[in-house]
């Protein structure tokens, strides 16, 4: 080898052909290693040529599905168990149980295993087991080294069918959960994010409910078994394998663990009728800071509607990368941000829609006008076609990064059926991006950006919104918290 | 930005710390000559286009990342104080003045002084051939030459924490070398003061820095062992006495910062639980402390412990870019990208005795500064410039 530059210096580790290995077409034919191509476009890529593994699946006769995948690579097992369970199931009067009981499956201890050795016994493999409850799905996901699968994968069933919701770990976990509540306004961003949520959305939504110290008090042992008795069972639920293992022998592992576990079949979630929230216009939260977080949004799109391609395309092109319109526009162009970022989101009810920047408090007017400004210029024409060629190429040629582990790929399937995807929608996914035309996305731009209907949240000192309060702009300040009393001078409820 | 995202990329990126500057990203593996073309002209032929703009962008990172951000806030200061007048001490993204007042040709000057061959290192992982990967970066990278230095020039520029003037063809080792072995004289303790207060409109927030050696320094990896015994995992010391016995702690963290080339601080932050205050946690750290520097500790937790690094070394070659980063690390800080893996030997060997030395020479008063944030109320407070971070 010649040593390429004085001593730069090089450290290769090819990992081809390994099971989720990214296999490029063959050998590619340089050409000519001495000829130097000087520009990107003069460079010619062999095809991708590359199918995702599929995970063997199969359903229990007690309704588990279950969705294994062999890959050696690593002695490394990893695996998910996911449940129809989240925050919108709680009873109004005790949110924050859903959460309670996915933390105390892990924390509360088992019938016959007490918490103190469930964690010494994790830990002692050097595994790790955490559950992440959301607004729809319970998940417990867990990693081991191969040679502890059939004790993580016992110790998994036996959380999760036989918890104790031990009375001094549920005390625990509400004082936890108490200074969460505390602590809910520490960081600016966190405060644009959820009042956001709450103006858009309207106090009375189940998709802008938060646990309080009232909604913890109700919080005991038997509504935290019957609500696991309701929502945990075989029935709905989707278990994932992936990994250093055998198929076959983990299916038995499975089969033996889960085999007996009985319950009901999960009832379907009904839908809310959004009704929606705040009135448009601007709100100002006061905060204390150097720096505004400046939130914009409305209510969002179903999940998987008939403008879910066109949809992801304009996202791509609204607010998601380093070439997004927002970003080229709010950061490249005028400096006035770090991160900004927007999307009209999908959601089980309806999604949101919503932009996020931080600006120095002068400047939050500017940047506000410049958000306007994109939001307005993809209503009025259709974009260029150099840009949905590139929204169309971003989506194709990263595609590959969808399985980029085996945990992963076997994760995103059992996401995604859990979530209502129909089984295809990767197989399908990008000859359907690629149809989406300029024109599409003009038309779902219409009918998804309403500049006319925007809420704007300002969190940040008073001089971020004096430029807009001078210029004519009414502002409409809000409280921090909208469980506190509201003391502040001219504080005016968002509108029902 | 735009060719690299049409082309698939992820993960693009780039970071600076207090040691090295990353730039990353992952491409589909028939890529590979497009970011061979990219890298190289942008090392060779690079122009700072923009450059007043991406400045005004910085400051609104430092807005995001520090002055808006309680733990950013509090661990900046704690630096400043615990490395008052050394490099360690200065803040990476820069202070407010320092940004305001960057010129074009700082930039110019720092890029010609370090964006040099002889100290950089690429990491290339994935699906592909060696033979062709060495024949493309043969292409592209042959001809990357660092303008010639002015003799006697390391040191002086900008943020440098190490001059750049190795004899060429030195290699990164030789030219970036570890510090270490200076924490008995400079640095530790002496008159800086041991305990920073910062205010901030969020609950109470602590952190505890001790200062300590870096590898090559042979109890450096004890650190690591350290750090497992106290905070990985629930049944870990700190996590089970603190968090689940006494509640006194709604979380903890640990880790070693803010670099490793330098001898650095091994901390221990906390984020208390009501009412229990700041104040409280530290003395019930420093108590759970004393414990471990009284008696060994049960042969049991140190086996746990040993199992914990050795699964998280698995789970650290899982996935190429995190590998990549991995290589190129170990490669620029300790001189070779196998010392990756001495560790995980240099870590089986480390017995409870060395955990009781580490904790009674190291994590001991002098030693330590303490940093804790206080709830300032909303409205009682003027709003303070954005400038010096360290008291006096």
């Amino acid at each position: 080898m010649k040593t390429p530059a004085a001593a730069l210096i090089f450290l290769l580790l090819p990992l081809a052909g390994q099971g989720t290995g990214l296999a490029a077409a063959g050998p590619v034919a340089t050409p000519a290693a001495a000829q130097r191509a000087s520009r990107p476009e003069d460079l010619r890529f062999e095809p991708l040529r590359y199918k995702p593994p599929a995970p063997k699946s199969s359903t229990l006769p007690n309704g588990l599905s279950v969705s294994i995948l062999e890959d050696r690579s690593l002695p490394l097992v990893e695996g998910v168990l996911v449940f129809q369970a989240g925050a919108l199931d709680d009873p109004p009067a005790a949110v924050g149980l859903a959460e309670a009981v996915g933390d105390l499956l892990r924390t509360g201890g088992t019938l016959t295993r007490p918490a103190e050795e469930v964690d010494q016994e994790i830990d002692f493999m050097g595994a790790s087991i955490d559950v992440t409850v959301g607004p729809e799905l319970t998940s417990v996901s867990f990693s081991a080294l191969s040679r502890d699968l059939e004790k993580v994968l016992a110790l998994v069933s036996d959380l999760v069918r036989n918890p104790a919701f031990r009375k001094d770990r549920l005390n625990l976990e509400k004082a936890q959960m108490g200074e969460e509540i505390r602590r809910r306004w520490d960081n600016p961003g966190d405060i644009a994010e959820l009042r956001l949520e709450d103006l858009v959305y309207g106090a009375a939504s189940r998709w802008a409910r938060r646990p309080t110290e009232h909604t913890l008090e109700p919080l005991s042992q038997r509504a935290c078994r019957a609500f696991h008795a309701a929502h945990f069972t075989p029935g709905g639920t989707r278990l994932g394998l992936a990994g250093d293992l055998n198929a076959a022998q983990a299916r038995r592992m499975v089969q033996t663990l889960f085999g007996r576990w009985r319950g009901p079949a999960a009832r379907p979630r009904p839908h809310e009728e959004i009704k929606g929230g705040a009135a448009p216009g601007v709100y100002w939260i006061e905060r204390d800071v150097p720096q505004a977080q400046v939130a914009v949004g409305h209510l969002g799109a179903p999940r998987l509607g008939p403008d879910h391609y066109a949809l992801e395309v304009m996202n791509l092109i609204v607010g998601s990368g380093f070439t997004s319109r927002l970003f080229r526009e709010v950061r490249t162009a005028r400096g006035l941000a770090y991160h900004v970022g927007g999307r009209v989101g999908e959601g089980y009810d309806r999604g949101i829609f919503r932009v996020d920047l931080q600006t120095q408090p002068p400047q939050a007017a500017a940047a506000l006008a410049a958000v306007r400004d994109v939001l307005q210029g993809l209503r009025e024409s259709p974009p260029e076609a150099e840009e949905v060629r590139l929204a169309h190429d971003r989506q194709t040629n990263r595609f590959v990064f969808n399985f980029a582990s085996p945990g992963a790929i076997v994760e995103q399937r059992i996401y995604r059926a859990a979530l209502g995807y129909p089984a295809d929608y990767l197989d399908t996914y990008l000859e359907r991006i690629q149809a989406v035309g300029g024109e599409d996305v003009r038309r779902v731009a219409r009918a998804h950006l309403q500049p006319d209907r925007l809420v704007t949240l300002v969190v940040g000192p008073e001089s971020a919104v004096a430029p807009l309060r001078a210029a004519g702009t009414e502002v409409r300040r809000i409280p921090l918290d909208p469980e506190a009393p509201q003391t502040g001078p001219a504080s005016q409820p968002a509108q029902p | 930005m735009q060719i690299y995202e049409a082309n698939g990329s992820a993960g693009l990126n780039a970071s600076t710390d207090k040691d090295l500057t990353s730039y990353y990203v992952s491409l589909p593996a028939n890529r590979l000559e497009l970011w061979c073309l990219m890298e190289s002209e942008r090392l060779r032929d690079g122009v700072l286009r923009e450059f007043y703009t991406e400045r005004d962008v910085v400051t609104e990172e430092r807005r995001l990342r520090v002055e808006t951000s309680p733990l950013g806030k509090l661990y900046e200061t704690l630096l400043g104080t615990a490395f008052a007048g050394d490099a360690y001490g200065i803040p990476t993204v820069g202070t407010m003045e320092d940004l305001q007042g960057l010129r074009t040709a700082d930039a110019l000057e720092f890029r010609r002084r370090h964006y040099r061959p002889e100290n950089a290192v690429v990491a290339l992982v994935g699906d592909f051939r060696a033979e062709q990967a060495i024949s493309l970066i043969d292409t592209y990278f042959s001809d990357w030459r660092g303008e010639p230095l002015e003799a006697k020039s390391g040191g002086a520029g900008g943020a440098g924490v190490v001059g750049t003037g190795g004899a060429p063809g030195a290699g990164t080792a030789a030219a970036l070398p570890a510090v270490s072995g200076a924490v008995d004289s400079a640095g530790a303790a002496g008159s800086r003061p041991s305990r920073v207060e910062v205010k901030f409109p969020s609950q109470p927030y602590l952190l505890m820095g001790f200062n300590k050696p870096v590898y090559p320094h042979p109890d450096a990896v004890k650190f690591q062992v350290l750090d497992e015994h106290l905070n990985g995992g629930r049944s870990s010391l700190l996590q089970r006495r603190l968090v689940v016995e006494r509640q006194v702690a709604l979380d903890l963290f640990t880790f070693e910062g803010p670099g490793q080339r330098r001898d650095n601080l091994f901390i221990i932050g906390a984020i208390p639980q009501a009412p229990h205050t700041a104040a409280e946690v530290e003395s019930a750290i420093l108590e759970e402390l004393a414990v471990i520097a009284a008696r060994p500790i049960p042969e049991k937790d140190l086996q746990k412990v040993r199992n914990r690094v050795q699964a998280s070394f698995i789970r650290g070659l899982a996935s190429n870019s995190g590998l990549a980063s991995q290589l190129t690390y170990f490669h620029i800080l300790y001189g070779d990208w196998k010392q990756l893996l001495r560790l995980l030997e240099q870590a089986d060997r480390v017995t409870a005795a060395d955990l009781q030395q580490i904790v009674t020479r190291y994590l001991a008063p002098d030693r330590r500064v303490t940093g804790e944030l206080v709830t300032q109320e909303e409205g009682a407070a003027a709003p303070e410039p954005p400038a010096p971070e360290t008291k006096p």
